[in-house]
């Protein structure tokens, strides 16, 4: 879609595109971070704003490492523009309700100032190469690994962050706004009927289902999110209730920050729930913890955990860690070792290599 | 105090300005075949022009290759 659009192809998206002053950004050095905030890792993503600096909407969404594709359309994302001018003409006189698209305060004010980004050589005005370049996607990693290094809390926030709306029970049509193709769950419950077009979640004008995604962002555990939905023709109100620890039934793990957490804590490629491991076979409960190593880094990797390297072998099987059994999926493990272990502390692993139980301990950054 | 201050702002300055491809060959280098109606790579430019036209602004992040 990138190219199709950048080059100007479908006429009557470019007729909507002269309307706005259009800039196409290729890397994220000096990106000042008190302005431009969205999912980081997106390979796509747009943002419509006032020469104020005033956001009135995001556009892009992704689900997957494959079809980066799949939950975005030119028929979406020209929603989205015709929406962002509506906006714009009721400027300012609409600024009120505008405030909570705004970036919150970053901690650092653009990437190349995040600790854990300032010694990587590719963290330079772009060069022209893939490996001479700040990637929008380093933002995400810089944050978290700079939180470790300053022994910060790493919330759920910046692992599971900018959860699908299927999170709460939501499936939103890309080719749309944001309307409701189909409803369960917390969803469900709320009250979100398919057909339904959310106008306002969070009291905030809705462009895009990254809209809705920014809005479910800064949501709290056990909070709730007002919502209005356009319903043949009528406005309904809605109220979204959003249980403790809501945001972990997603996934992070197709994200670029999970191959750092792989490479730098476990020292590891991807590790896959193990449904044809041995202990399955024999009868182990399926809700068990078995966390498969796929695949060890190559030597090139040069961040990876050695110590954990030289303990981890292609097709061991995790069984519990620090003798914890609940930790079945990626996510939840690398949650745990981020999140409750902190930089200089071990974990000891217990590990299924062929026929035989080990125990592996393994030193974390 | 100033002139050794403004002196070093220079300095930074050049010295950054110096680090910078112009936006046309990092553009050619990247063979990003974008239409040559986008601004390109540049937030500062796209701001100043949304400020003289009273147009909206958007902003496309893309990363090429």
């Amino acid at each position: 879609m990138d190219g199709q659009f950048a080059r100007r192809e479908d006429v009557g998206l470019a007729l909507v595109l002269d309307r706005f002053v259009a800039v196409r950004v290729v890397q994220a050095w000096g990106l000042d971070l008190a302005k431009f905030q969205f999912d980081w890792d997106l390979t796509w993503a747009a943002v419509f704003l006032n020469a104020d600096g005033t956001i009135y909407g995001r556009y892009g969404t992704r689900r997957a490492h494959e079809n980066a594709d799949q939950e975005i359309s030119f028929e979406g994302f020209r929603y989205a523009l015709e929406g962002a001018l509506e906006i714009h003409s009721r400027y300012p006189g609409n600024a009120q309700e505008l405030a909570g698209k705004q970036a919150s305060k970053p901690r650092w004010p653009v990437p190349e100032s995040m600790p854990a980004l300032k010694d990587r050589p590719n963290v330079a005005p772009a060069n022209g190469t893939r490996a001479g370049c700040v990637h929008c996607h380093q933002v995400h990693e810089g944050e978290v690994w700079s939180l470790r290094k300053s022994k910060s809390d790493i919330p759920d926030r910046l692992l599971w962050s900018f959860p699908m709306p299927d999170t709460v029970g939501l499936s939103l049509d890309p080719a749309e706004g944001a309307v409701v193709r189909k409803s369960e769950l917390a969803a469900k419950e709320a009250g979100f009927e398919v057909g339904d077009r959310i106008r306002r979640f969070g009291g905030q004008p809705i462009l895009s289902i990254a809209d809705v995604q920014w809005v479910l962002q800064f949501a709290g555990d056990g909070g709730s999110v007002e919502a209005e939905v356009e319903r043949k023709k009528q406005i309904v109100p809605l109220k979204l209730s959003l249980k403790g620890g809501w945001r972990r039934a997603g996934d992070y793990t197709w994200r670029s920050l999970a191959w750092s957490l792989r490479h730098r804590l476990a020292g590891t490629g991807p590790l896959k729930p193990s449904p044809s491991s041995p202990r399955r076979v024999e009868g182990m409960k399926e809700a068990t913890m078995q966390l498969e190593v796929v695949k060890l880094p190559p030597d090139w990797v040069k961040d990876r955990n050695l110590s954990a390297a030289a303990e981890l072998k292609d097709g061991d099987v995790i069984i519990a860690v620090d003798g914890r059994t609940d930790l079945k999926r990626e996510a939840d493990f690398f949650a745990y070792l981020l999140q409750e272990k902190p930089a200089g502390s071990s974990v000891k692993l217990k590990v299924k290599r062929g026929p035989k139980e080990i125990e592996a301990v393994i030193k974390l950054p | 105090m100033r002139a050794p201050l403004a002196t070093g702002l220079i300095l930074i300055a050049g010295f950054t300005a110096a680090q910078e491809l112009p936006k046309a060959e990092l553009k050619k280098r990247l063979k990003d075949d974008a239409h040559s109606s986008w601004i390109y790579d540049d937030l500062s430019a796209a701001f100043a022009e949304a400020k003289k036209t009273g147009k909206p602004i958007l902003a496309v992040f893309r990363c090429v290759p």
